[in-house]
C-alpha cells in the first residue's frame, strides 16, 4: 500500500466506524469483520478497537455487554444522539469533498 | 458456530491468551486511559474466542496449535503502538484521523514513536526540570561572592536558602514527573536520578545551614 492510500484511509477510519453502526448496534469483532471486508478500507482490529474505545469515551457511542456463545461477553456499540449528529456532519463534509474532487478529476480527464 | 466456552480453554492456553492481552495492554500503557485499555483488551479477547469458535469443530476442544494459528491472524501487539500514538495526537488536536492498516513498527524503532506519547513527554519534562534544577548550584558560589562583597553573612544565608528551596522543589517535581512517566525513556531516568540527588542534597544543605546558624549564635 502506497503512502497516499495510507494517508487517505487514515482520514476515513472514524467515518467508517460510525457509518458501520448507522444501521444499528454491533459488537467489536463484527465491526472489524465488516470493515475488513470493504475494498479499499481493510481496517484491522488494532485500528478499529482504539477508535471504538475513544468514541465511547467521547460519548459518541454507547456500549452494552451481552453474553456470547463463544466466550467472554460481547461489547455492543451503538450510535448515541451525539454520534448520529457527528456522523451526519462527517457524511456531509465527505460528500462535499468527494463531489469537488470528482468535478476536478472529470475536468482533468476530459 | 461452535459452543466453545472460555472455561474450556486449558490453563496453558488461557495463559497464552493472557500473555497476548497483557502485551497489548503494555503497548497501550501511557497512551490511553486504563479504562480504554481494558475496553480494547476485552474486544481483542472476544475476537480471539470468536476466531477459535470458527476454527475448531463444535465437538472438539481447541488445541495449542489452534490458538497459535488464531493469534497469528491477529495484528501483532506492536501495531497498537502506532495506532494509539495517532490516537493521542487526535485527542489533543481536533479530530485528526488514525493510522489505518499501517504496518506495526519494530520494537527497535519505538523511540521514534514514543516522544509523542504523554508518558514520554513527562519523562522528557522530568529530565529538563532536573537539569534546570542543577543550575541552582551556581547560587552557592554566587551567594558566597555576594556575602563577601557586602560583608554580610545574612546575604550568604538568604541566597543559599533560596538555592536549597530550588533544589528541593525542582527535585520533587523531577521525581514526580519521572514516576508519572513510568521511566519510559532515558530522560525520565536522568530526571529521577538527579531529582533524588537534589532532594538529598537540599536536605543535607539545610541541616548544614541550620548547624552553621546555631554555631554562629552560640
Amino acid at each position: 500500500m502506497n503512502p497516499w492510500e495510507t494517508q487517505l484511509r487514515k482520514g476515513l477510519v472514524e467515518l467508517a466506524v460510525l457509518a458501520s453502526l448507522a444501521g444499528g448496534e454491533a459488537y467489536g469483532y463484527a465491526i472489524v469483520e465488516r470493515l475488513r471486508a470493504m475494498e479499499g478500507l481493510r481496517f484491522t482490529e488494532s485500528t478499529v478497537y482504539p477508535v471504538l474505545s475513544r468514541l465511547a469515551k467521547e460519548g459518541v457511542l454507547s456500549v452494552r455487554s451481552a453474553a456470547s456463545p463463544t466466550g467472554p461477553p460481547r461489547r455492543y456499540y451503538r450510535l448515541t444522539t451525539e454520534g448520529r449528529r457527528r456522523l451526519d456532519a462527517m457524511v456531509e463534509s465527505w460528500r462535499t469533498v468527494a463531489g469537488s474532487l470528482s468535478t476536478l478529476i472529470e475536468g482533468a480527464i476530459s | 458456530m461452535s459452543t466453545i466456552d472460555m472455561t474450556v480453554l486449558s490453563n496453558g492456553l488461557q495463559a497464552l491468551v493472557d500473555s497476548r492481552l497483557d502485551t497489548i495492554d503494555r503497548m497501550l500503557m501511557g497512551r490511553v486511559s486504563r479504562r480504554e485499555r481494558l475496553d480494547i483488551v476485552r474486544d481483542v479477547e472476544t475476537q480471539i474466542h470468536e476466531l477459535l469458535a470458527q476454527q475448531v469443530p463444535s465437538d472438539a476442544e481447541p488445541t495449542r496449535d489452534d490458538l497459535l494459528s488464531v493469534l497469528a491472524r491477529l495484528d501483532p501487539p506492536e501495531a497498537y503502538l502506532s495506532e494509539t500514538d495517532e490516537e493521542t495526537t487526535s485527542t489533543e488536536g481536533s479530530h485528526q484521523p488514525l493510522m489505518a492498516q499501517s504496518r506495526p513498527l519494530p520494537l527497535a524503532s519505538r523511540s521514534s514513536v514514543q516522544p509523542t506519547s504523554q508518558a514520554n513527554r513527562r519523562g522528557f519534562q522530568s529530565g529538563m526540570v532536573a537539569m534546570a534544577t542543577l543550575t541552582s548550584f551556581l547560587l552557592f558560589p554566587i551567594g558566597y561572592a555576594l556575602g563577601l562583597l557586602f560583608q554580610s553573612e545574612i546575604v550568604i544565608g538568604v541566597v543559599w536558602f533560596l538555592a536549597l528551596v530550588i533544589l528541593l522543589s525542582g527535585g520533587a517535581v523531577a521525581v514526580t514527573l519521572a514516576t508519572m512517566s513510568r521511566l519510559s525513556n532515558k530522560w525520565a531516568v536522568v530526571g529521577l536520578t538527579i531529582g533524588i540527588l537534589s532532594i538529598l542534597m537540599s536536605i543535607g544543605g539545610a541541616l548544614t545551614l541550620i548547624m552553621l546558624i546555631i554555631a554562629a549564635n552560640s
